[in-house]
């Protein structure tokens, strides 16, 4: 049997993920103003507009229409911990 | 020169030996919260054991109130750094709920209403270890602190004490919950500080 690189030999056609860190630079700056539409109902709006929890033991932001959970933003002391299960996608606009 | 009585020394040498790494001790009962409150009336309330097909008990609140109730007092001790000694809670023991339940499954999932979920081995809720507890100070537990019923497992961090309670389903492998996916850390023993991945 096969594995995936057997059947798909990498080539020369990628280059690796370093090359994302200008174009993902707008999403870093200004996260908060991106369009946001949840995984759940499928709603969109600004993750501003979001309902943000943060008496807990991480911050959390739920959809203000079905409340399902967006992102989850954990401290960790040493490092922070970003998950984003509930985002089908993020919009940003162009400066 | 005075010399120093040992009452208070050996006061705060007791309340430290009882006190896990990295936490502070706190009076007041701080309310934490992922989510908006779910207001679930007793009349409403059901909690269920999923064991697998065939294998769910389930229980209404009358049911619930006519099994055994026990009192306990236990220290708690959120991932948050706060702990609070002697709590005391009046509920049923895991013991008594799990007394028809057969299963080869060593790991469980606790389930809320409001959709919270965490993990928790099936060890650590049997052998009087944990209790779906009601009444917190002699009072019926406020829906801030998890009322109608929550989970008490009072050896382990108390994100796994699950607010508003309403199942627990078996598992044979052990699988992350809420804050254990999001950062926090399958087991979550304070005295070993087990906060985070």
């Amino acid at each position: 049997m096969m594995d995936s690189t057997e059947q798909y030999p990498l080539d020369q056609d990628h280059l690796d993920g370093n090359a994302l860190a200008g174009a993902l630079d707008q999403f870093v700056s200004d996260l908060t103003s991106a369009e946001c539409m949840c995984a759940g109902c499928g709603s969109s709006g600004p993750l501003a507009g979001a309902l943000l929890y943060t008496r807990a033991p991480g911050m959390v932001l739920r959809c203000p229409t079905c409340t399902a959970v967006l992102l989850c933003l954990t401290d960790q002391g040493d490092r922070q911990v970003l998950t984003i299960d509930g985002v089908r996608h993020l919009v940003v606009a162009r400066p | 020169m005075a010399i120093p009585t040992s009452g208070f020394t050996g006061r705060r040498k007791n309340r430290d030996a009882n006190l896990p790494p990295g936490q502070y001790l706190t009076d007041s009962f701080p309310v934490l919260s992922a989510g908006p409150t779910p207001h679930v009336l007793p009349a409403d309330w059901t909690f269920r054991v999923d064991a697998g097909p065939g294998q769910t008990h389930q229980w209404n609140w009358e049911q619930l109130q006519a099994l055994p109730q026990e009192d306990v007092t236990r220290d708690i001790h959120c991932v948050t750094h706060w702990s609070k000694f002697g709590t005391t809670w009046r509920g049923v023991s895991l013991d008594t709920l799990f007394e028809d339940v057969e299963s080869e499954a060593e790991y469980t999932m606790v389930h809320s209403y409001g959709g919270y979920t965490t993990n928790v081995p099936l060890d650590d809720l049997l052998d009087g270890k944990a209790w779906i507890v009601h009444e917190f100070d002699g009072e019926p537990l406020a829906p801030a602190h998890g009322g109608p019923a929550r989970l008490l497992v009072p050896h382990l961090y108390f994100w796994k004490s699950a607010k508003w309670v309403n199942g627990i389903r078996l598992m044979e492998q052990d699988l992350p919950g809420f804050w254990e996916t999001n950062g926090y850390n399958m087991y979550g023993d304070p005295w070993r500080e087990e906060r985070y991945w």
